[in-house]
């Protein structure tokens, strides 16, 4: 299994958001950093095939992220995603399901084990206004799930989820980096930390690193941060 | 040999089950079951909203029942009525952005290209019979008739799209609300100030401009697809 993402690009008239990116990922967890507007979302998208590359491909074992076969491994988790304000936490859930194609039988079977593992099925049938931010965030990252993706992709999973939930999550995305190539873009740098097998930081929509971190390099937070303070 | 209840029990409580191994490698290896486009247009269905269904269905009814009471202007009484199916066609469209649900759609197996167009299709269809029953309710025939009924919903609609696509958020479904306001009293109005467009001389003009707005309406569903990057972007 390999993700390649090679000289991709996004330019918005006189705005560069992604230059000429290339990499190459492999099963893991992939943690990506880099200040606001620095262009992780950008990217994230275009892996998503939601934006559409002005240059360059993104390819899983050779078929492009614009065909069906890609999107059909894929699970992502937006930064914000809304809901329809008539649905349920399972309704939401089942929905998501019949779009990734999944046959009612399999929909209802996966999104019980899911709202069971992010701790929501007491509140499956209630309406998801209802729900906090956390709980919302929680339920977004059961729908990425729901597929079973290869390429599981996260921007800022862990927002508003309490320090529990997030240890819990943290440990979630160890066991799903062993068979699926995940990759999660957070500032809780300590998230990074603990749970990414390489990190990936980026500004002005380039790669300014990538590869392990270990503590022989120093401290990743004050390496994060002085590329901050650069910046002002 | 089969192993009884009991012998199960016993040896549930003999050994403990281990933790499985490479599980979701497993799994991964077993063919999948695959959804056809055709079961994914039907479930569809029930995602659109029921009082879109409800709100369709009254307004054909109505419109039958006025048409059977009225002795004439019959036609009008239901081209009045055909705006406001569009705009429920449309606030159903542009239902996914007004929520925030495109950028989960667009990502997932079936693009939203194939969602919209396969919840648009079922409720034009539906709203299509509706229209096909009402229509011998008032006396009508659809040849004579359905163009001057057609017009102001393919009108709507298009013009419609195209405000979804300029003005986005609640505001744009705000003009859409207008377009159908005027669309509705646009019909009955030219009839008054220019009747001649209504003569049987005239009726292929009609024909020509439901053919027109069935093209634009294609056109501007595949532009506002191709920009809804623009969208997400946004």
């Amino acid at each position: 299994m390999e993700l390649v993402i090679d000289r991709v690009t996004k330019q918005y008239q006189n705005k560069i958001a992604v230059d000429r990116i290339s990499l190459t990922l492999k099963k893991g967890v992939y943690g990506l950093l880099g200040a606001n507007g620095a262009g992780k979302t950008t990217l994230m998208r275009m892996l998503c095939g939601i934006l559409k590359p002005t240059g360059g491909t993104i390819t899983l074992d050779g078929v492009d992220v614009s065909e069906e076969k890609y999107r059909a491994v894929l699970g992502y988790l937006p930064q914000d995603f809304g809901y329809y304000p008539e649905f349920t936490g399972m309704d939401f859930l089942l929905y998501m399901a019949a779009l990734k194609g999944l046959t009612k039988e399999q929909a209802k079977r996966k999104a019980k084990e899911l709202l069971e593992l992010v701790a929501l099925t007491d509140v499956a049938k209630k309406k998801i206004k209802t729900y906090s931010g956390g709980m919302k965030q929680r339920l977004g990252i059961a729908q990425a799930l729901l597929n079973d993706p290869e390429i599981l992709i996260l921007d800022e999973p862990t927002a508003g989820i309490d320090p529990k939930e997030r240890v819990r999550f943290r440990n979630l995305i160890g066991e799903l980096g062993k068979d699926s190539i995940v990759l999660l873009s957070t500032h809780i740098v300590s998230d990074i930390e603990r749970v990414a097998d390489e990190i990936l930081m980026m500004k002005d929509g380039q790669l300014i690193y990538q590869g392990p971190w270990d503590e022989a390099k120093g401290d990743l937070e004050e390496f994060y941060l002085e590329q901050f303070e650069e910046e002002k | 040999m089969r192993i009884s209840k009991l012998e199960k029990e016993l040896l549930k409580q003999a050994f403990s089950v281990p933790a499985p191994k490479k599980k979701r490698a497993f799994l991964r290896t077993l063919p999948k079951q695959e959804v056809g486009l055709g079961t994914l247009i039907l479930s569809q269905t029930a995602y659109i909203r029921k009082w879109i269904w409800a709100v369709s269905f009254l307004l054909f009814a109505l419109a039958a029942l006025a048409a059977q009471m009225a002795e004439q202007d019959v036609v009008w009484i239901l081209s009045a009525v055909m705006p406001f199916a569009a705009l429920l066609l449309i606030l159903e469209f542009a239902k996914s952005s007004a929520y925030g649900m495109s950028e989960l759609e667009m990502s997932s197996r079936f693009s939203l290209r194939t969602i919209l167009l396969a919840r648009m299709v079922m409720l034009g269809a539906v709203q299509m019979l509706g229209l096909l029953l009402t229509v011998p309710m008032a006396g009508m025939t659809l040849i004579s008739n359905g163009v001057y009924l057609l017009v102001p919903y393919l009108l709507t609609a298009l013009l419609g799209l195209v405000a979804v696509r300029r003005i986005r958020g609640k505001e744009g479904l705000f003009v859409c609300g207008s377009i159908s306001a005027f669309v509705c009293v646009l019909a009955p109005m030219l009839k008054y100030v220019v009747p001649m467009l209504y003569g049987q001389e005239n009726r292929i003009l009609w024909v020509f401009a439901v053919f027109l707005l069935l093209v634009g309406l294609v056109k501007e569903y595949r532009t506002t697809i191709n920009h809804w990057e623009e969208f997400v972007w946004n």
